[in-house]
């Protein structure tokens, strides 16, 4: 109940506050776009998982002092500590580091950011990325359109950070009416009550400006104009830090848990670093004018010393830190859990049965057969039909008809967690039994081994399938959905089928035959039903070429499974086989019993 | 045990292709009787289906069991033969 109320008040809300409020709407346009390019960012790194920038980003983050040099580097040029921290939720989110990994970034990033201070207060200067954000989404959104998957990637990258820049844009613009409201003087508090005030200032300051340089920007000014004091000056500094995190906390909102986590890392050392530096405000001065005097800056430049200032609190807050960054990655993993993402591990095979070899070869067959039930489900899912009702005796027809209008299932995800980790472990298996190779243990092993690879290959291509049940099944062509929903009878009868060879102890592979006659009749090409269909105009070319190619899948998924089905579920014997393979049908007297000859 | 069963296990001890032949025509005995079970029962299931589409796919089966057997049978004739021609 709460769930349907919930998106709709949303709605309301944010419309409300559309119509009364045009900074309202600038901002939350902002966020938006911003998550919106979180989103393309996340996608176009993807693109580079396994590749050329994991191989990269795994050189120099393997080691925590790299990963802290990649975070100093990277934020110095790109002068961005905002930007780099939601990079690396990214690359965290696109499993191409590892927590701890990301830490290390974050506390580098934390001092890299120091050099904006620096070169706002010795040089005025500051590199205004903003400005990149529209080339960015033009190139960007140019390369998406391209086939290459590498040049696509790198279109989804640029557009992402285009549009992150973009969403920062509109974040400033609609704060603009706030940042006015901003007067500094007004505050002034002498001792730590001001302390805290001025570091409360800071972040305010810092998350409405979607940036700690401009904040800095603003404490130079003002410190400067003698406007506040050298110590609120270093507060708001403070304050800063901390407020600069809200960047990464929003670039969470859209990222998985191991982003969440890294935002959570982010806070935590620049909060505990503000700690520090206010309760030991007096030393930190002290080190300051000790490091100033030392470098040669005047006594009266606090600008400069400022600077000092940002980059010796951060720096301490690193040393302190660093030791802390194994129980960091415990404890954030533990306050933030993801969704247990279950995956499936291999049951029977163990190093113990290795050994031996007809025990490997019968912890082989029990995987397969694991391996298959996780593909029937999965092909199940991918028809729109719960595996159980599979293995139930409920009318095929009546389950099939129930539920027509297809949904996406997730075969990707759905491989990776069930198929892949086991068909991993079942490889490496089968490479690690030694048996001599013209035995008849040999041959066993080559044909489970040969099976599982059936079972993986019936997977893929049922995701190739499910593109145009998804598309045909709400097509307003009557012939052509009926076409795709006899597709997926077919292969819902075969599951079923294979379900009772799989169960029925006296079944024999000769039985299986019986599926190849029904693969055959229901062949859409050589049944001549699609040349039937089309030269009735009762489908379109487009239609036709679609049929063709899923024929031709629906073909090589109902082979696959056979063909696991012989090896899995049939009893093993050599000479039996023998026996068998000369009495299975061959393709004339398959033809023979359809009355095709 | 009469003399000529005697000699026919003493021949199928010292003839290794020979007792491998027996063992196949065992084996082959033992499928047979299984298609035969399996078309016996797809006969009574013709009997109680009454969905036309059903029939016709109970039929098709009931086809493709009786083409195995029929190589099945072919099979057993061959191998007892090549036993019997090997006796001579």
């Amino acid at each position: 109940m709460l769930r349907k109320v919930l998106l709709p008040s949303i709605f309301l809300v944010l419309a409300y506050g559309f119509w009364i409020s045009p900074d309202f709407k600038e901002i939350a346009a902002g966020v938006a776009i911003f998550l919106f390019g979180m989103l393309s960012l996340e996608e176009g790194f993807k693109a580079f998982t396994g590749g050329a920038l994991e191989r990269i980003l795994r050189r120099t983050t393997d080691k925590l002092w790299k990963s802290l040099t990649f975070g100093v580097v990277s934020t110095s040029i790109m002068q961005s500590s905002s930007l780099v921290s939601v990079l690396t939720i990214s690359f965290l989110s696109a499993g191409l580091i590892s927590l701890a990994d990301g830490i290390g970034i974050i506390f580098g990033a934390n001092l890299g950011t120091t050099t904006g201070a620096w070169l706002v207060a010795g040089f005025g200067l500051k590199v205004k990325i903003s400005a990149y954000a529209m080339p960015m989404l033009v190139f960007g959104i140019i390369l998406i359109f391209q086939q290459s998957k590498n040049l696509k990637g790198i279109g989804y990258v640029l557009s992402g950070l285009g549009f992150l820049f973009l969403g920062i844009h509109h974040m400033k613009e609609g704060f603009e009416a706030f940042k006015d409201g901003i007067d500094l003087v007004s505050y002034a508090v002498p001792g730590m009550k001001g302390l805290f005030i001025f570091t409360v200032i800071g972040i305010f300051a810092t998350v409405v400006m979607q940036s700690s340089h401009a904040t800095l920007v603003l404490i130079i000014t003002a410190l400067a104009a003698r406007q506040i004091s050298y110590e609120n000056a270093l507060a708001l500094a403070i304050g800063a830090n901390v407020g600069t995190t809200i960047t990464a906390i929003l670039g969470a909102m859209s990222s998985n848990v191991a982003g969440r986590r890294l935002a959570g890392a982010h806070l935590i050392f620049n909060v505990i670093t503000g700690l520090i530096a206010i309760i030991f405000m007096k030393q930190f001065i002290t080190s300051v004018n000790f490091v100033s005097n030392n470098v040669g800056i005047a006594e009266n430049d606090f600008t400069l010393k400022l600077a000092v200032f940002h980059t010796l609190f951060n720096l301490v807050g690193i040393v302190v830190m660093l030791p802390f960054v194994g129980h960091l990655v415990d404890f954030l993993e533990g306050l933030l859990r993801g969704k247990v993402k279950k995956i499936s591990e291999p049951y029977y095979l163990s190093e113990a049965v290795l050994e031996m070899p007809d025990a490997a070869i019968e912890a082989l067959r029990k995987e397969a057969d694991h391996l298959f039930k996780n593909a029937s489900n999965i092909i199940a899912l991918t028809l729109n039909i719960k595996p159980d009702d599979i293995r139930s005796g409920a009318d095929l027809t009546h389950i099939v008809d129930r539920k027509d209008r297809m949904a996406a299932t997730n075969i990707d995800e759905y491989y990776d967690a069930h198929i892949k980790p086991l068909y991993n472990a079942i490889i490496s298996f089968v490479s690690k039994i030694r048996i001599d190779d013209d035995s008849d243990q040999h041959a066993r092993l080559y044909d489970l081994r040969t099976a599982c690879r059936y079972i993986v290959e019936a997977v893929k291509d049922i995701k190739h399938l499910q593109k145009n049940l998804i598309s045909f099944s709400t097509s307003d062509n009557v012939t052509i959905k009926r076409e795709y929903h006899s597709i997926r009878f077919q292969i819902a009868s075969l599951l079923r089928t294979i379900e009772k060879v799989r169960t029925d102890e006296d079944i024999t592979s000769l039985s299986l035959d019986e599926l190849k006659v029904e693969a055959e009749r229901n062949d859409i090409l050589a049944s001549g039903t699609l040349d039937h269909l089309i030269r009735g105009n009762l489908i379109t070319a487009d239609m036709a070429t679609s049929l063709i190619n899923d024929g031709a899948y629906l073909r090589d998924v109902t082979d696959d499974l056979i063909e696991t089905a012989r090896t899995l579920f049939t009893p093993y014997d050599p000479e039996l086989k023998k026996i068998e393979d000369d009495m299975a049908l061959l393709k004339d007297e398959i033809e023979a019993i359809l009355e095709k000859k | 045990m009469g003399t000529e069963k005697l000699l026919d296990k003493l021949t199928n001890l010292l003839n290794a292709k020979r007792r491998k032949q027996k063992k196949k025509l065992n084996s082959l005995k033992k499928l047979l009787k299984k298609l035969k079970k399996r078309q016996e029962e797809h006969q009574e299931l013709l009997v109680a289906k009454k969905d036309p589409e059903g029939r016709k796919r109970i039929e098709r089966t009931l086809k493709v069991i009786y083409t195995q057997r029929k190589k099945g049978l072919k099979l057993y004739k061959d191998i007892t033969d090549d036993l019997k021609g090997k006796n001579k």
